[in-house]
């Protein structure tokens, strides 16, 4: 019974971390160029950032921040200078698809491109990745947690109700 | 036999159509790592998304146009405009895209294809321009609308967006 218990949870934790090892490689082979800055940031730092930062703005834009990040876990950014490529693009459109993310935009000009990938699960926006290559330069960022964009639609922007800044 | 006959047949007329479809596809993956071109992509998911997060605001009117738009591919080059141009047009299935307009404008020529489903639908829209310096090859895709997509050209800030607004004519 404990071993049964002890594989489950090995398993269960493997599963974790097969879904996000597209993003997790991309991270990895970026980390080997000239890194410039890097962070992962948990979800009550980025809260607290937000809420400081947009003390002052208008109402709506607070309420839309408030609404959809209490449910952000962790952003985790890199930036780098002088990036060799050694991913093709081929190989990580196809690992990302493989591991369920859906490719939601895309620009390229030149040697410059964006790409914005997504996982959604049950209309929710689970996790988010964000590629930018522009020159040498290149950043990478990431947020996990859940974004209901359903929630951001029942924002009243009129409302007059005063915004609450919820102690840290 | 006869069931094995209807299935050979049934799946040589699929391959066929989708290898039709999959021409423009090819020729967007084609050019699309080419240096010399820019390439924009808006998935359906990202104009849901997009929809989702206008409603309610003051964006109603772009809500209106896009919520029926289900993607959005945009191919555009400076260099070569006339030949790739040409190359577009020939590689158009004729049997699946109707003309719907030629327009010859300050010496650009532009194509607007469109695909039809069931009940008059356009499914798709295809705009192709070959001037001497911009070649741009644009894809809609969704219910489209011939208005709204010529109202949304006003507010798209991309090269070859603005010959959207003949269809407003």
């Amino acid at each position: 019974m404990k071993n049964s218990l002890l594989l489950l949870v090995g398993l269960a934790f493997f599963c974790s971390c097969s879904t996000n090892r597209p993003v997790n490689k991309i991270f990895s082979e970026y980390k080997k160029s000239n890194v410039q800055f890097a962070g992962t940031f948990p979800g009550w730092l980025v809260k607290s950032g937000l809420r400081i930062a947009l003390k002052n703005s208008d109402p709506e834009t607070y309420q839309t921040i408030q609404t959809v990040v209490p449910d952000i876990d962790k952003i985790r950014v890199l930036v780098t200078e002088d990036h060799r490529p050694t991913m093709a693009k081929k190989a990580i459109s196809n690992s990302m698809m493989n591991a369920n993310y859906d490719l939601y935009a895309m620009v390229k000009q030149k040697d410059a491109n964006i790409n914005i990938w997504a996982k959604e699960k049950k209309g929710k926006i689970r996790d988010i990745f964000v590629m930018v290559n522009a020159d040498n330069s290149s950043v990478l960022m990431q947020i996990k947690g859940t974004i209901n964009l359903d929630a951001i639609q029942k924002i009243d922007p009129n409302s007059k109700k005063p915004f609450k800044i919820n102690k840290v | 036999m006869k069931t094995l006959l209807s299935f050979a047949l049934s799946l040589i007329f699929l391959t066929s159509v989708t290898a039709q479809n999959d021409a423009i596809d090819k020729f967007f993956s084609s050019y699309q790592d080419n240096e010399d071109f820019t390439m924009v992509y808006v998935s359906p998911k990202m104009f849901q998304m997009a929809t989702k997060i206008i409603e309610g605001t003051d964006e109603q009117e772009v809500k209106d146009l896009i919520k029926d738009i289900k993607g959005l591919k945009i191919l555009t080059t400076e260099k070569n405009a006339a030949k790739y141009y040409k190359e577009a047009t020939r590689k158009i299935p004729t049997n699946e895209y109707e003309v719907l307009m030629t327009v010859r404008d300050k010496g650009s020529n532009v194509k607007f294809y469109t695909k039809e489903s069931k009940g008059n639908i356009i499914e798709e829209l295809l705009l192709i321009v070959g001037g001497e310096d911009d070649f741009v090859l644009m894809s809609f895709i969704g219910k489209i609308d011939l208005e709204k997509v010529g109202k949304l050209a006003k507010k798209l800030d991309i090269d070859g967006a603005e010959f959207l607004e003949n269809l407003e004519k």
